[in-house]
């Protein structure tokens, strides 16, 4: 049973935090389904993306094994020592339903030469073919790794959520609303117990 | 905020990154990549791609750059294939996050 003072100051206290909690439940929940809707956008990128990079991921180094085998590994890094220094992506920040999530975009026109960047007359055409590869995939990886961390920090943050409203839903208010019940019925009793004194006082009063 | 990107794994499984300009950190061990991992973190690197053997071992020590922004760790498939590490993880975070996997099976 509630260890509080059956008083009408604990009373008001515990209706205002009532009301609070309430509030805080109603808005916790429209959080929650505003993640939902926000989450399945992106798990769903996610998920195609992932199938995609896997597939031509796969490809590319495919293409890549072939040209090391044509070329031999020494050739194949000295190709790659000037590698074609693509523009770095911008990282950025962005809100989320105040989960601060990683942005990154890659800025425009930045290959020279379509990314070859090496002399053509001891390469390996096999090389060419897994370097435009790669670049062609270099946006999508980097879209995969902001999509899939948005992911993951949108989930971790919708279960902290739900954790939340739950304990509000399922303890909180439920234990409040017996106070409030136990406090009310406490304080009815004190003011019958009060009336009926009253009126055996009178009695005796009256009777003398 | 940093830029820097850097690729994580086996020597034939990075190459191709280097190729797209990344630098590259070719680890053979699992304690390789751990401290490639730490290193590259520890000097400003905003996005990891991590081949997924690695990734899939180094579960727990990833686990604490889970809760900032930055660095990004992208586990991506190696040389020999995916391993349907990356799906996994698509998974785990969907049923973390709903509940259950509303996706379908396959």
């Amino acid at each position: 049973m509630p260890t509080v003072n059956p008083t009408r100051m604990e009373l008001t206290k515990n209706k205002k935090r009532l009301t609070t909690a309430t509030r805080g439940h109603k808005l916790l929940k429209d959080k929650q389904d505003e993640m939902a809707r926000q989450f399945m956008i992106y798990i769903r990128r996610d998920r195609q993306l992932r199938v995609e990079i896997e597939s031509l991921l796969g490809k590319a180094m495919g293409k890549m094994s072939l040209a090391e085998a044509e070329m031999g590994r020494t050739s194949l890094e000295e190709a790659m020592m000037i590698s074609a220094a693509s523009a770095p992506p911008v990282c950025a920040i962005k809100n989320i339903m105040s989960v601060r999530v990683p942005e990154i975009t890659r800025r425009e026109g930045d290959s020279v030469n379509g990314g070859l960047s090496y002399g053509f007359a001891f390469s390996s055409d096999k090389l060419d073919s897994a370097v435009l590869a790669m670049n062609e995939l270099m946006p999508k990886l980097y879209e995969l790794a902001s999509v899939e961390k948005i992911c993951a920090m949108l989930a971790d943050e919708m279960e902290r959520t739900r954790r939340r409203v739950n304990a509000l839903e399922y303890i909180m208010i439920p234990e409040m609303r017996t106070i409030i019940k136990y406090i009310s019925m406490k304080l009815e009793d004190n003011e019958r117990a009060n009336t009926i004194r009253l009126m055996k006082i009178k009695d005796q009063m009256s009777s003398d | 905020m940093d830029n820097k990107v850097a690729a994580i794994g086996s020597h034939s499984s990075v190459v191709l990154f280097r190729a797209a300009g990344i630098h590259t950190v070719s680890a053979e061990t699992v304690k390789e990549a751990e401290k490639a991992v730490a290193d590259l973190v520890k000097l400003g690197y905003g996005i990891i791609f991590l081949t997924e053997n690695y990734a899939s071992r180094l579960e727990d020590e990833l686990k604490r750059y889970r809760a900032s922004a930055y660095p990004v760790i992208l586990a991506v498939p190696e040389k020999s294939g995916p391993t349907g590490y990356g799906m996994r993880t698509i998974n785990a975070n969907m049923e973390k996050a709903i509940g259950t996997n509303i996706f379908d099976k396959e």
